[in-house]
């Protein structure tokens, strides 16, 4: 996708000013801990994307782009903290284009030249950070819980999209779901009311009209013969006799409702019902006892609610910009925490629905007897309209179920029928009763009147209910469908990824695990990865492998998935220190696996194993001169990088503005550096340090005294050889750099780790500049003179611990160390 | 064009194929297409119009 060939850093993160060329190759910045290599990550990504992802990723808390992404002496400053990356795109012809990003405007880069073509290229690029691997999500791949393995590998594939559809899917056919069954409950009850109304005890058309037709010939109406859609019990009956002879109550209707009622109440004043809402009640209780609980189906409600309103790029409740993706994956990841909670909601919920059912059911025949009421005796509406509210109440308590501590209270003693309720239905039911009974042509009518009523509701009832029925198996259909093609869509791809990750891994493993299968195995949102163990079966890759092998397998399932993912356009990686766990005998190998795999993917690689480096550079997946070698790192300097630079001049000109500390600095670390190198050439034996750190002391008198014993070696060898002029002239180098030595009073000097202590920072700019110079001069002595060549001298080897030659690159500098054989 | 393969637009074409062999209609096929690939759109209420949406009534 893009070659990146220079990258400038400017007051960013712990870098101060430093620019990287970088050629569209692999580029390696090598360094200890804490000398800035992951600063130089840290702004490729927020160049090339807008973010950081250290910086914004969950458990980041307090930190922010914008007040910790600039340098510490600019956080209050973000506009002086700047990136630029001069990139090529080699899908546009090698395209070349400049990024630069502000941590000020991080969202407003300067792009030249910014035309479609190449804002395209760089879109896709910010939405796909994952050219970033650092040792984090290395870790995530290969050792999370396979929950959390899915989810890391999910958002690399950008899968969380398929998930969430997925999710979308199941909650619409879960509402059709919900709304079929209470539509069907409205249906059957419309069924039940007209089966009451005919008086018949099953719906079939044989019964529904044998019953009209009684009334019929009652009413002297022709019989009907067929029962169809669209039969009217009452056809033929006149509007008019109907409105002339309807009287004020129908009897007949007014006798079910009151029939119903009491059937209610009945169920009501049960020991079942009774104790069916006391164990709710306890329920609800226990889980207001438990503050963890309580707290969780809080939150659970309240994260709930959030992710219901996530329709715009933003958090619903503080406006702040989100992509919806990321927003919705952070509640849900955090829903996650009171699954405990949940569950017992919905235990209890359970519980609680037939109950709600009853007084659903109660609160409508009320409503019911409320009509008659109005008639028969108004006075006692409000006694009605009063229990039934709070009923109403009770069910709006209980389907909110939060505050608990108002469920609970709905279901006090809810077995209880008011006693003015009870005394209001005696009185209107007597009244009821006491109205005539009708004529049989009255009561024939009404009959068929009724009946019709309740057959309209029927109808319109079941048709709802079929509609919502159609909608839920579409919707299950629907469902159902995309979680068997998006799993074998995935299937596929981790099938893919499974089987390349294997190659990778026995290609860098060819000696002892020629033979090694991996497993991915998705289910229930969850990602299973095993890998074999020498033929012993298939294991997690934490179980038996050794951390250096399971970095190993990090590294490969990345690149199986990024191969996967962006096929030939994968042409960019940074590997953020990813590899440190991997054993010398098997770098080569991961060194061949990049670059016979994707010899056109620019890697980008950081270590802080200066082994590994040389490694990387003996193997030819690096130039040994495409690469930057961060030595030390201070709040002032940022990390020191000394290649290129000329460290002497950058000391007369911090000594001409008396700025002592800073000469004395770059002084010290310049040493520290360049002898580190002397003593790795010389092969100069250094004391040996666990922690691999060096300081100036542990390697200026080993380097020192290993190129004097050359020089001794060298002038015996040219005497051996007969040679005086070359072993005078040798001798001559050897006493002039026992001079230099002197001069510079090195191993008088304390050298202190902390460069705050450092004693040349306390000596005047006058004093300090007699030693520098003798430094200079001391640091000359390894290097050749001549300026077009100035590389520092090596020896070179034809058998293993017998130097040839001590030599420069240019060849100026030659000097045999073998001595002419006697025999 | 430099593009990155979307793997969810691989798994909503496959998604849209099945649809097809369980004889959804082809309407709603269509305007998941829409909805799904040609102008994404995957909040609740842009899917449940593109599956409801001839039959909204309820």
């Amino acid at each position: 996708m893009i070659l990146v060939d220079q990258i400038r850093i400017k007051e960013f993160r712990g870098i101060r000013d430093i620019t990287l060329i970088l050629k569209g190759k692999n580029f390696a910045i090598c360094g200890p801990n804490g000398t800035g290599k992951s600063g130089v990550v840290d702004a490729l990504e927020f160049a090339l994307t807008g973010n950081i992802s250290r910086l914004s990723g969950g458990g980041t808390g307090a930190i922010s782009l914008k007040k910790h992404a600039p340098h510490v002496d600019y956080r209050d400053d973000p506009g002086k903290a700047t990136v630029k990356v001069n990139l090529r795109i080699p899908s546009l012809g090698n395209k070349m284009v400049s990024i630069e990003r502000n941590v000020k405007n991080a969202l407003s880069p300067i792009i030249i030249p910014d035309t479609q073509d190449v804002l395209e290229v760089l879109t896709q690029l910010e939405n796909h950070p994952e050219f970033v691997l650092s040792r984090r999500e290395l870790i995530a791949y290969v050792l999370a819980q396979p929950v959390k393995r899915s989810q890391e590998i999910q958002a690399l594939l950008q899968l969380n999209k398929v998930g969430e559809l997925r999710n979308t899917f199941k909650t619409i056919s879960n509402s059709c779901n919900g709304d079929y069954t209470a539509l069907k409950k409205v249906s059957d009850a419309a069924g039940d009311n007209l089966a009451k109304a005919l008086d018949i005890t099953e719906l079939k058309s044989e019964n529904i009209l044998h019953a009209a037709n009684t009334r019929r010939t009652i009413l002297g109406l022709p019989l009907i013969d067929t029962f169809t859609a669209t039969t009217m019990l009452s056809d033929g009956l006149t509007t008019i006799a109907k409105a002339s002879t309807a009287p004020k109550i129908n009897k007949a209707e007014a006798l079910l409702d009151f029939k119903n009622i009491r059937q209610l109440l009945q169920v009501w004043g049960k020991q079942l019902f009774i104790e069916q809402c006391e164990e709710a009640q306890k329920e609800l209780s226990t889980l207001a006892n438990d503050p963890a609980i309580a707290g969780g189906i809080s939150k659970d409600q309240f994260l709930r609610n959030a992710i219901s309103y996530l329709t715009e790029r933003a958090c619903p409740v503080c406006d702040t910009e989100w992509e919806i993706v990321t927003l919705r994956g952070l509640l849900e990841g955090k829903l996650k925490r009171f699954e405990e909670a949940s569950a017992k909601k919905s235990a209890t919920e359970k519980k609680l629905s037939p109950i709600i059912g009853e007084i659903q059911k109660l609160s409508a025949s009320i409503l019911l007897i409320e009509k008659h009421a109005k008639i028969l005796s108004p006075e006692k509406v409000s006694i009605l309209v009063n229990y039934r509210s709070n009923l109403e109440t009770k069910i709006k308590s209980l389907r909110n179920f939060l505050p608990l501590n108002e469920s609970i209270s709905a279901l006090n003693d809810i077995s209880l029928i008011p006693e003015d309720f009870t005394i209001a239905m005696n009185f209107i039911e007597t009244l009821m009763s006491a109205i005539p009974d009708p004529s049989d042509i009255d009561a024939a009518r009404d009959y068929l009147i009724l009946c019709d009523d309740r057959l309209k509701s029927w109808r319109a009832a079941k048709r709802n209910a079929k509609q919502a029925e159609d909608k839920a198996e579409l919707a299950i259909t629907v469902y159902d469908t995309y979680v068997r093609e998006s799993n074998g869509v995935l299937e596929s791809i981790y099938k893919e990824v499974e089987d390349e990750f294997g190659s990778f891994y026995r290609a860098i493993n060819s000696e002892d695990e020629g033979t090694f299968t991996a497993k991915l195995t998705p289910s229930m949102g969850k990602l299973d990865f095993d890998v074999e163990f020498y033929g012993r079966g298939h294991f997690p890759p934490g179980a038996y492998h050794s951390e250096g092998h399971q970095d190993g397998m990090g590294l490969c399932l990345y690149l199986a998935l990024m191969k996967r993912l962006q096929g030939s356009n994968f042409r960019f990686a940074v590997l953020d220190d990813v590899l440190m766990s991997v054993d010398t005998g098997h770098r080569k190998e991961v060194c061949n696996l990049l670059k016979k795999n994707f010899p056109d993917t620019q890697f980008i690689l950081t270590t802080h194993d200066e082994v590994w480096l040389k490694h990387m550079a003996s193997a030819g997946l690096i130039d040994s001169n495409n690469t930057v070698h961060f030595s030390n790192w201070t709040p002032e300097l940022g990390p020191t990088e000394w290649k290129n630079r000329d460290v002497w001049k950058e000391i007369e000109t911090a000594l001409k503005v008396d700025d002592v500390r800073l000469a004395a600095g770059l002084l010290r670390y310049y040493c520290e550096h360049i002898f580190k190198d002397i003593c790795h050439n010389l092969k100069a034996p250094v004391e040996f340090k666990g922690d691999g750190r060096y300081d100036l002391g542990d390697v200026l008198s080993p380097g020192v005294k290993k190129l004097r014993k050359i020089l001794v070696d060298g002038s015996k060898a040219a005497l051996s050889w007969s040679n005086t002029a070359e072993a005078e002239l040798v001798t001559n180098r050897e006493k002039y750099i026992a001079a230099c030595l002197a001069a510079s009073n090195a191993e008088q000097w304390q050298v202190n780790p902390a460069i705050h202590y450092n004693e040349w920072a306390n000596l005047t700019a006058a004093d300090f500049t007699p030693v520098a110079e003798a430094f200079h001069n001391l640091i000359n002595n390894f290097f050749c003179p001549k300026e077009e060549c100035n590389s520092l001298y090596y020896l070179t080897f034809t058998t293993p611990k017998e130097a040839d030659t001590l030599r420069c690159d240019c060849g100026a500098i030659n000097i045999n160390l073998k001595k002419k054989k006697t025999f | 064009m430099d593009s990155i393969t979307s793997i969810p637009e691989e798994a909503f074409e496959q998604f849209l194929k099945g649809l097809g062999d369980k004889s959804v209609s082809p309407a709603v096929i269509q305007r998941l297409r829409e909805t799904l690939i040609s102008k994404p759109d995957l909040s609740e209420g842009a899917i449940t119009t593109a599956l409801f949406s001839d039959n909204q009534s309820l």
